[in-house]
């Protein structure tokens, strides 16, 4: 399988164009990140027009929020995966009836991130992190982001009580932001 | 700070970035972050998201879901603010005999600020048939410049609906990241100053493109259709360097 990340250019003024309202650069962000996006959304929801259709709202979210990516702080692709994941997220809650996170989530500016908080979060700290997890917890984390298992689908496959699934993955990202921050103070003292 | 507290909307707050919390949860999160004065953690979201990269694989995009992305892109390229002035040279170009507009010579350093109008998913060729139907549309044929030598189409619009479309062949590709096309509408009855009608571009290998005109402004009774290449985004103050088109009244 190949990473996305691998294989798209890191073109860091796409989204800046984006948000100018450049027509070109809004094709070549879909040509760019359409993959990805589209990955993304299929790990949560399984019907062709669900995803079909939260890609394009995804995408509609691109062009509205381009103006709040900030290049020095995250890649392209990171911005555009977290907008992915909060909006297929959102559609999994809204097809199971679950209550909607949105008013959570729009409060956030997308500015909060490495600089503001002391952390780099980037993707080689994120795997150099995930490799201090336990073993479990990292068999649980790809069955999760990786395989797109819902956490029912989790706790029948490895035989864990669905509290345990739940709570293991919970505190697993609070682990890895724990290690993040340390591996982020300590670069910082060097 | 009760550290305990602190723990449970930490793990509360990963249940909200992993989509898992149920609602009995949320309202628990709601408590705790009004009662402690906490707030979410958005980093929390940026290390989720970055694992979900980081395990992540491409999925093709459907053709039919290019087709409305790119209605959609149609939809938010929307004109920029935008503040015309034309040079003395370009008035006295627009206001020759050729084409009688004499109004055109109070072109100078004006000042426009305009505001966009909203746009509706539509198909700009139906579109543009549609409006053809109507009894008060203004229909003039492009002419082209030395520039651009290729150009020909027309422009038609309603003054009763306020709506209008380009239609243009021959106008050479634009790298967007570089130049945009921009359209003016000159309505000597309304103000000296022409209106902008937006901003769009030529895609390469479109060999004919109908573009739904976008004008900031009411206009009353347009008497020329100017379109410039200007830099990305439309100009505050065109200098009118590259005019691509002129459809105007005999």
């Amino acid at each position: 399988m190949e990473s996305p990340l691998q294989e798209k250019p890191q073109d860091g003024d796409i989204l800046l164009r984006v948000a100018q309202n450049d027509p070109e650069a809004m094709r070549t962000c879909i040509e760019n990140y359409g993959g990805l996006v589209a990955g993304i959304v299929r790990r949560y929801l399984s019907s062709p027009c669900d995803i079909d259709d939260v890609v394009q709202e995804i995408f509609m979210e691109i062009w509205e929020k381009a103006d709040r990516y900030d290049p020095g702080r995250a890649k392209e692709a990171t911005f555009i995966g977290l907008l992915a994941r909060r909006r297929s997220i959102d559609a999994v809650r809204k097809l199971s009836r679950q209550p909607d996170l949105k008013p959570l989530t729009e409060e956030m500016d997308l500015m909060m991130t490495t600089e503001s908080s002391g952390m780099g979060v980037d993707r080689d700290r994120v795997q150099l992190a995930i490799k201090t997890l336990p073993a479990r917890t990292r068999e649980l984390f790809q069955m999760h982001f990786q395989l797109g298992m819902t956490h029912p689908e989790i706790a029948e496959k490895t035989n864990l009580p669905l509290g345990t699934v739940k709570t293991t993955l919970r505190r697993g990202l609070l682990e890895l932001r724990k290690t993040i921050k340390n591996t982020a103070g300590k670069e910082a003292l060097s | 700070m009760n550290s305990s507290a602190r723990e449970r909307f930490d793990e509360l707050d990963a249940a909200r970035v992993l989509g898992d919390i149920t609602e009995e949860e949320l309202r628990e999160f709601e408590t705790l972050k009004e009662a402690h004065d906490f707030e979410p953690d958005e980093d929390l979201d940026w290390i989720a998201a970055t694992v979900e990269e980081t395990y992540a694989s491409t999925e093709p995009l459907s053709s039919e879901l290019v087709g409305r992305l790119e209605e959609q892109i149609v939809e938010f390229t929307e004109p920029s603010r935008s503040v015309v002035a034309f040079p003395k040279n370009v008035i006295q170009w627009l206001a020759g005999p050729q084409l009688g507009w004499a109004m055109a010579a109070c072109l100078a350093l004006a000042i426009l600020v305009v505001s966009t109008l909203p746009e509706k998913r539509f198909d700009p060729v139906a579109a543009r048939a549609d409006l053809l139907e109507e009894t008060d549309v203004t229909q003039l044929a492009f002419g082209p410049t030395d520039e651009y030598p290729e150009v020909q189409g027309d422009v038609v619009w309603s003054d009763t609906r306020q709506e209008g479309y380009l239609m243009l062949t021959g106008l050479e590709a634009n790298d967007a990241s570089k130049s945009q096309y921009q359209l003016w509408i000159v309505d000597p009855d309304r103000d000296e100053v022409p209106v902008d009608g937006g901003v769009f571009d030529i895609r390469p290998g479109r060999k004919s493109m109908t573009i739904p005109i976008r004008a900031a402004l009411y206009v009353e009774r347009p008497v020329a259709f100017v379109i410039t290449e200007e830099q990305p985004g439309g100009v505050v103050v065109s200098k009118q360097e590259r005019v691509a088109a002129i459809a105007a009244r005999s």
